[in-house]
């Protein structure tokens, strides 16, 4: 169902960025070319072909795993990919991790204390993270604890300068651990820390109000009352019945939360200079370069397709109900 | 045990508790975020009384000053005064997220009543469309949007609006299309309305609380989507005063401790963003409760 999306999204983008003003290929051909140095440039990236052959190409070479090359670099991009998405993926995954421990966590909280000072507070909390710019809180987060308080590094970066390391996967934190380079890994890690932090932040707000409608729901139903009134444990309860109910309910907003993240990476990134995968695509929408934003595009919404697909997966596997 | 006591049946929806109406609570929701917005928009039409310095004026004497007299909020790089940026750029972050997101509903509700009453090819057709549009990372379509036309004010409105006209198309037509066969369109069907009067004076009116419920979350949510793009210098023009770009000139500055140039912009922003979404929370406990 998910697939001619992800197609009308590929030709939504072909064409949305040719009508851009701006011309690649002027932006790399030296002054002194000749207008047959141009058309020859042109040629290489096929940029002179109709637009609807253009696109042909481009797709078939995608389907087999072939992006093009960059007309700023000339590299191809799915080498790019490789080596810019594993960083951002890293930021986002752990990131989302710890905004869904704590969504859980507060949203419970605050579903026990409803209607109470409790469930005020932490819906108050909720509203004031929902409207922090992410950009400013990074920078908040950077004057606090690296110029002032210096227990953190600053933002430069996603490890120490002077750490040998080798790359592996991309991936800092797994690429340490499987070379045994402890040094490399503590150092990662420590570079993670604020924008991570500044990720769960942002989307901690709407996973923990869904959190908290959902437990409620559970804790007004019909079964949770029989439960009650057996005298069940308050352990019993909790697990049994609350947690594991309303964790059934997480999976799909918590997709659509992951999907967003990748996309709206790209402020985190800039504020501390990650070079990941969104930074990329800034990059390459500044300078027209067409197969780095195809790319992009076409990444970032494939991550929405996936990421729903596994929280289908994962609500199955959570409730019994839905398993045919 | 405390935890025990925290597991019996919460308030409301229960046999044995009255419904205590979160409707109270909202009340006071819309009115703190009233009086936020209420602040920075009187702030933003008082600046010239507020600050002696114009936004873009520069002090020879103070080049990124540390908050003083002269100064209030200090001075950013440029030797401009903060305090005065600060209000003006209200002017224009409030002013398009409010400019864009009614740009939004209009277009949005107009295309999704539309289609949602006339139904059909034309519906499916559209449903789909929105679904690419929304699949789209947000700024690779701000962006486009607006270089397509030009950088300017009034193309970001256009871009920002364009983002979020979707949502809008969406839930418009799911209340039409919910509205359509109800005893009182049928009434107006036999009463001899055209259909365009049945849509826009029978169907819109009773459609329109869900629409505009989700407005002012909107509003903040494209405030932070003006100041993103700002930020990433794909937005407003420096060296026009606006919270986003104030902040993306200052991030340097925070690096070296020298903080007042993007904390102070970057808090307005967030005081503005906070008023909206209490302002859209206190409508969402009243159309739930209501």
């Amino acid at each position: 169902m998910l697939a001619p999306v992800l197609v009308g999204v590929s030709i939504f983008c072909f064409l949305l960025i040719r009508v851009l003003p701006g011309d690649p290929v002027l932006a790399i051909v030296p002054e002194t070319a000749t207008p047959e140095d141009i058309e020859r440039t042109r040629a290489r990236y096929g940029l002179d072909r109709p637009l609807p052959e253009q696109y042909g190409a481009y797709m078939a070479g995608v389907i087999r795993g072939d992006f093009g090359d960059s007309i700023r670099t000339g590299r191809p991009v799915v080498e790019q990919i490789g080596e810019r998405l594993p960083r951002t993926l890293e930021l986002v995954a752990l990131g989302f991790l710890l905004s869904l421990g704590a969504s859980i966590v507060l949203g419970l909280f605050a579903a026990l204390h409803a209607g109470r000072l409790g469930d005020h507070v932490s819906r108050v909390t909720a509203l004031v993270a929902n409207s922090l710019p992410e950009f400013w809180l990074g920078l908040v987060l950077i004057l606090v604890f690296f110029a002032i308080l210096d227990i953190a590094p600053g933002p430069t970066g996603r490890i120490a300068t002077g750490i040998d390391y080798e790359i592996i996967t991309g991936s800092l934190i797994v690429d340490s651990i499987f070379t045994g380079n402890p040094r490399a890994l503590v150092s990662a890690l420590h570079h993670l820390v604020l924008p991570v932090l500044t990720l769960a932040v942002i989307v901690v707000a709407p996973m923990m109000r869904s959190v908290r409608a959902s437990a409620l729901e559970v804790m007004r139903s019909d079964s949770y009352r029989c439960a009650l009134a057996h005298g069940l444990g308050a352990k019993t309860l909790l697990f049994g019945y609350v947690l594991r109910e309303t964790m059934v309910r997480v999976p799909v907003l918590a997709a659509l939360v992951l999907g967003n993240l990748i996309g709206g990476s790209v402020l985190v990134e800039t504020v501390f200079s990650w070079q990941g995968f969104g930074q990329w695509a800034l990059r390459g929408l500044l300078l027209r370069d067409y197969p780095v934003i195809q790319a992009y595009v076409l990444v970032t919404a494939s991550f929405y397709v996936v990421a729903f697909l596994v929280a289908d997966i994962v609500q199955a596997a959570l409730d019994p109900r839905i398993r045919v | 045990m405390a935890l025990a006591g925290r597991l019996r049946m919460p308030p409301g929806r229960t046999l044995w508790h009255r419904r205590r109406p979160r409707a109270a609570i909202g009340g006071h929701l819309i009115m703190s975020g009233s009086l936020l917005l209420a602040i920075v928009i009187l702030g933003a039409v008082l600046a010239p009384l507020l600050s002696p310095w114009g936004p873009e004026e520069i002090d020879f004497s103070a080049f990124l000053a540390p908050p003083s007299a002269a100064h209030p909020l200090g001075t950013d790089g440029n030797g401009m005064d903060l305090w005065s940026r600060v209000l003006y750029a209200a002017r224009i972050d409030v002013g398009i997220a409010i400019a864009a997101v009614a740009l939004a509903v209009v277009s949005g509700s107009l295309v999704g009543g539309l289609v949602g009453y006339v139904g059909g090819w034309i519906d499916e057709v559209a449903m789909r469309l929105t679904d690419i549009v929304q699949a789209f990372p947000a700024f690779i379509l701000a962006l486009t949007v607006s270089a397509m036309f030009g950088s300017g004010l009034f193309n970001l409105t256009v871009a920002i609006g364009l983002i979020f006209a979707p949502a809008y198309v969406r839930i418009m037509r799911s209340e039409i299309r919910a509205l359509r066969g109800r005893g009182f369109v049928e009434a107006a069907e036999c009463a001899g309305n055209s259909r365009v009067s049945i849509l826009f004076r029978h169907l819109f009116p009773n459609a329109l609380t869900p629409v505009l419920v989700i407005a002012p979350l909107n509003c903040g949510w494209a405030m932070l989507t003006l100041a993103g793009l700002s930020f990433l210098g794909l937005g407003v023009p420096i060296p026009q005063a606006e919270w986003g770009a104030m902040i993306s000139a200052g991030a340097a500055d925070v690096v070296g401790g020298r903080w007042w140039t993007s904390i102070f912009p970057g808090a307005a922003l967030f005081v503005s963003v906070f008023g909206f979404n209490l302002i859209g929370e206190g409508f969402l406990d009243r159309s739930k409760s209501g």
